[in-house]
Order: structure tokens, then C-alpha cells, then sequence
């Protein structure tokens, strides 16, 4: 039916079948893609994608694709051994591992391990449309100009995102860019910016605080007079919650850290996710 | 003595930290006592087994209700229930050891877990949900403690009697006409509510760690039942203070923190009890 109904738009081969791992790349691969490409977007918008792992039905639609979009930088553990499974008959791209700017984490002893939310800086994003045209293109090669045409209009909107996020960051004194965090997936964010972060747990959602961590973010938030606090969506804010009794700060609101919100949530993409969070930190970090 | 003072009193100045040091205690009292029937029952393996049957409890009560602690605590506690009566009645009821019943329960009642959670629209953490962490405990998270902790001591105080012959001599309990059944089947509803409780507040890793090892450590030193009751709530006390101390001072995760503090009062015991360690029966061949 779908390869009717594009026929029926006007293309003449069917569409590709793109599969993706990370919600923000589901829409990367539509706006590029646009009638040329069926995106499957695996991991919904809202579920969290350090505990996702795959269905059956999951690994048949992955095998079936002629191209397969993961976030990359470790964060899709399942990918290496589906990969060594040879259960994908189409390219595998991890699309984290290509972009520009790949932050290593602080504090841990050098081990080189990297940090895996990298679209949270936008510039990053701009790479990946850059990523998934020529992969596409690639692959269909008769309509490069199509998919160059769509992946310049998406990262020219990105390009005003830009702009816009740096003027709303700008109302904020440096002394007030402390972001703390229930974990620590906005480095990339906090480097374009000049953020400092503080999560509470690691950088996965698993990782556990322990009462040492816990006593010197209770300092700093009094030392600093930090106004708010931040949760993620898809995390348990219990924690956070004690941090906010303690020490008399807000809970600043929810930002969206691991993909795009659920629909209905008001950050369903990219662009209004990423107002969503920068309008968040900001209101609440610039209260009196 | 001001060293002192910032080694033992000092972390308390946090709110976090004495709410944390409290649940433990109060769950530790309860849970000292009940670890001893358990392990004397050898149903020392129960609580890990119960840990995994919640599951579809709490993910039925997060479709239906949310995140609401009580939904939550509720949800948990109805699955926990179910597992241990179920196989406390199946035990009686077919040919089937109640061990063995309990372990078949508990891993159908995971696998309903996973298939449930599997099956839901967006996939919050709900593990996170389902344990907590002994640094994030609330005001309700303790009310809920106090109370399932004085039912368990006053169930103690009341029931001592039939208690100590169930627990000791089920057989001729129930042949000189004791409700032993009854007594069976109280004392595993206690151990549920107590579990759940805990796994909420504390974490699984806490919550198991108190309800076993300092009743397996005072089974190493005592013989008489009242005694071995109060050294295991002894230990399950000191455990829980140097626990979170060092949790506190060294940045360790505080749940396991604490467990390690137990393990190894759990090892000294084992190695060095005058009469039942293991270098006294190196050293004079057999059990004393």
C-alpha cells in the first residue's frame, strides 16, 4: 500500500525504508527524506533510550531496512551484537560517531569514555541532516537535489534555533549558568553555552548518587544561590525532590534529555524541544 | 573532638542524611527480626525472590494510577502477596516443597512483569520506581516505614509464642493445636508489607541486605531465639549508622555502603564465632 501510495505521489521507485534508534534522528530522516524515505523511528519519543531494547517485531523491522540510524556513542549497547548477528541487511550508520563535536566526560579518570548526548548541541544536528543527506543520497542517488534542498531548509531553521537559544541564554548572568541536573546528559548544551552541570546521578539513568555527591550539591546550591533545579522526563525525581526540600530551591520543570517528548507533551520536535528546554533553564535560573 | 565531631555527627547536619539513617533504622529493626525466622525457616533466598514478583504489580499500577507512591506501594505489595500465599498454598495443597512453588511463582510473575512493561505505551524507568534509594526517602516514605515496622514489632511483642513453635517445631505446633498455618501465613504477609517497604524507600540492594545478613550474623553467635532477635536488630542498627557514614566520607553508593558494613560484620562472624565459625571447626574438626 505504501509503495502505491508513493508511486502515486509522484516518485517512481518506492520508498526507502530508513529505521532509526533516537527519536531526534526520526526526524532528521523525515525532513531530508521527506516523500523518498519511510522512517520507522524505533525508540519512541519519550521512552528512554539507555533501558530500550528491542522486540522481535523490532529486530524484523531492522532487518528489513535499507538504512538504519543509530544514535551511536555507545548508547545502543544492542546495536554491536545485532551488528555481529548479522541481523541487518542494510548499512548500519551511528551517527553520533561522525558529528563534530564528541565531548569525553570529566571526572572520570581519563578513561575516555564519551559522553552520548550529542544533539544537544544544535550544531551537531546540523551535521547530522548533513550525515543523513549524503547517506541518502547514496542510496538514491536520483534524488540527491531533492534531498539536498530539504536538508538545507531544515538546517536553515536549525541555523534560527541557533540564534534564538544563544539571545535567550544571553539575559542570563555568567555567575547564574549552574545546571543541576537528576543526571548528566546536557554537557553538550552546557559547553555551547557556558553552562556549569551538576547532575545528581551519573550519566546514564542507572547510575546511583551516594551521600558524599549529594552533601557537596546541597553546598553548592546554598554557596551559589541556585534558584532551580531541573528533572528530566523519562527519571525518577525522588532525589531531587529532598534537594529541593533541603535547600529551599524551585524545581525549575522538566527538560527533555534522552529524545524528543511523547506527543502531546509541547516538545514532540527537535525545534520545540530544544525552546522547551532552553526556555525552561532559563526562566528558571533567572528568578529573582 | 571536633574531628570527631565531623566524622560522626557533621553529615546529620543534612536533612537527606537523617531521614536516610532513620528509614534504615526503622526498617532495620523489623527487619532484623524477621531475617531471623526467615533464616532459621531457611527462606533465607525469599526476599530476593519476592524482589523480581513485584514487578507486574507496580507496572499494573503505574498503567492505571500513575506514579503515585501509594499506586505504587500497592501495586507491589498485591504481586508480592499473591507470590508468597500462592506458594505457601501450593505447598499445602499439591506435592510441591514450598521453595520450590515460591521460585516457580516468582519468575512467572517477572516474566508478566517484563511482558507487561514491554507492552506499555512509553517506558518510563519503571525499576526506578520500583526501587528506591536510601538518600531520596520522603516524609511519607518514612511514615509508611514507621508504621510497617511497629506492626512487625508489635506482631513480635503479641505473637512471640506461636512465633517461636512455628518457627522451631512447626510439626508439633500444629499437632498440639496451634495455628500454625495461620501463624505461617501472618508471618509471610509481614515479610511482604516489610519488603515492599523497604525496596521502595531504600532500594532492593538495602532492602535484601538488611532482612538477611544480620540475622545470618547472629545466627553465628547465638543460640537462644530472643537473643539471636536482639543481636540481629543490634547489627542491622550499627550497620545501617557506620554505613551511611562511610557512604557519606568515602562517596560510595549508600544502599551498598551500608550492605558491605553488614557483610562484613556477616564475614567477621563467620570466620571468628567461638563456637560456629569456620576457624574454630578448622581448628577442632566438626561443629562445637
Amino acid at each position: 500500500m505504501l509503495l502505491v501510495a508513493a508511486r502515486a505521489a509522484g516518485g517512481g521507485a518506492p520508498p526507502l525504508n530508513v529505521v532509526t534508534l533516537n527519536s531526534v534522528l526520526t526526524e532528521v530522516a523525515r525532513e531530508v527524506g521527506a516523500d523518498a524515505v519511510h522512517v520507522t523511528g524505533l525508540v519512541r519519543p519519550g521512552v528512554d533510550p539507555h533501558t530500550f531494547s528491542p522486540t522481535p517485531a523490532d529486530i524484523r523491522t531492522l532487518a528489513d531496512a535499507d538504512l538504519v540510524l543509530a544514535s551511536g556513542l555507545s548508547i545502543e549497547a544492542y546495536v554491536d551484537r545485532l551488528v555481529a548477528g548479522s541481523v541487518f541487511g542494510g548499512r548500519v550508520v551511528r551517527v553520533g560517531d561522525r558529528v563534530p563535536l564528541v565531548l569525553s566526560l570529566p571526572g572520570r579518570g581519563g578513561s575516555g569514555e564519551r559522553d552520548p548526548h550529542w544533539w544537544h548541541s544544535i550544531s551537531n544536528v546540523i551535521a547530522a541532516a548533513e550525515i543523513v543527506r549524503g547517506e541518502l543520497a547514496r542510496l538514491r542517488p536520483e534524488s540527491a537535489a531533492d534531498f539536498a534542498r530539504n536538508a538545507a531548509r531544515f538546517q536553515g531553521r536549525l541555523a534560527q534555533l541557533q540564534s534564538w537559544a544563544a539571545r535567550e541564554v544571553d539575559r542570563l548572568p555568567p555567575g547564574r549558568r549552574l545546571l543541576v541536573t537528576s543526571h548528566d546528559a546536557f554537557g553538550y548544551l552546557a559547553h555551547d553555552y557556558g553552562f556549569e552541570v551538576h547532575p545528581v546521578n551519573g550519566l546514564s539513568t542507572e547510575s546511583e548518587a551516594d551521600a558524599k555527591h549529594l552533601a557537596s550539591l546541597v553546598d553548592l546550591i546554598r554557596r551559589q544561590k541556585v534558584r532551580s533545579v531541573f528533572v528530566e522526563s523519562s527519571a525518577n525525581p525522588r532525589l531531587v525532590e529532598n534537594l529541593l526540600q533541603e535547600t529551599g530551591a524551585r524545581m525549575g520543570g522538566r527538560l527533555y534529555a534522552d529524545g524528543l517528548g511523547a506527543a502531546g507533551s509541547g516538545a514532540e520536535d527537535y525545534v520545540s524541544m530544544y525552546r522547551s528546554n532552553i526556555a525552561t533553564i532559563v526562566d528558571g535560573l533567572s528568578l529573582p | 573532638m571536633s574531628a570527631l565531631h565531623d566524622l560522626l555527627v557533621g553529615p546529620f547536619a543534612y536533612e537527606f542524611m537523617r531521614r536516610g539513617l532513620l528509614s534504615a533504622l526503622i526498617l532495620g529493626v523489623s527487619g532484623g527480626l524477621l531475617g531471623c525466622v526467615l533464616v532459621l525457616r531457611r527462606l533465607a533466598l525469599m526476599g530476593d525472590a519476592l524482589s523480581h514478583s513485584l514487578l507486574p504489580g507496580v507496572a499494573a499500577a503505574w498503567l492505571l494510577f500513575g506514579t503515585s507512591t501509594a499506586a505504587l506501594f500497592f501495586g507491589g505489595l498485591i504481586a508480592g502477596l499473591l507470590t508468597a500465599l500462592g506458594s505457601a498454598l501450593l505447598s499445602r495443597l499439591t506435592r510441591v516443597k514450598e521453595d520450590a512453588a515460591f521460585g516457580s511463582l516468582f519468575i512467572l510473575f517477572f516474566a508478566s512483569g517484563v511482558a507487561l512493561i514491554s507492552a506499555l505505551p512509553t517506558r518510563v524507568n519503571l525499576v526506578d520506581f520500583l526501587f528506591g534509594n536510601v538518600l531520596g526517602v520522603s516524609t511519607s516514605d518514612l511514615r509508611l516505614a514507621l508504621a510497617v515496622s511497629g506492626l512487625t514489632v508489635g506482631a513480635f511483642v503479641v505473637f512471640y509464642r506461636s512465633i517461636l513453635l512455628e518457627t522451631f517445631d512447626p510439626v508439633f505446633n500444629r499437632a498440639t493445636g496451634g495455628h500454625g498455618g495461620l501463624v505461617h501465613l501472618g508471618f509471610l504477609t509481614l515479610t511482604v508489607l516489610n519488603l515492599v517497604a523497604a525496596m521502595q524507600t531504600m532500594g532492593i540492594v538495602l532492602a535484601l541486605g538488611l532482612f538477611l545478613l544480620p540475622a545470618v550474623s547472629a545466627y553465628l553467635w547465638c543460640d537462644r531465639f530472643a537473643s539471636m532477635l536482639l543481636t540481629s536488630v543490634s547489627m542491622a542498627l550499627a550497620g545501617s549508622f557506620v554505613g551511611i557514614l562511610v557512604s557519606f566520607h568515602a562517596g560510595v553508593a549508600s544502599g551498598a555502603a551500608i550492605v558491605l558494613c553488614l557483610g562484613a560484620i556477616f564475614l567477621f562472624s563467620a570466620l571468628f564465632s567461638p563456637r560456629y565459625g569456620a576457624i574454630r571447626t578448622l581448628r577442632h574438626g566438626g561443629h562445637g
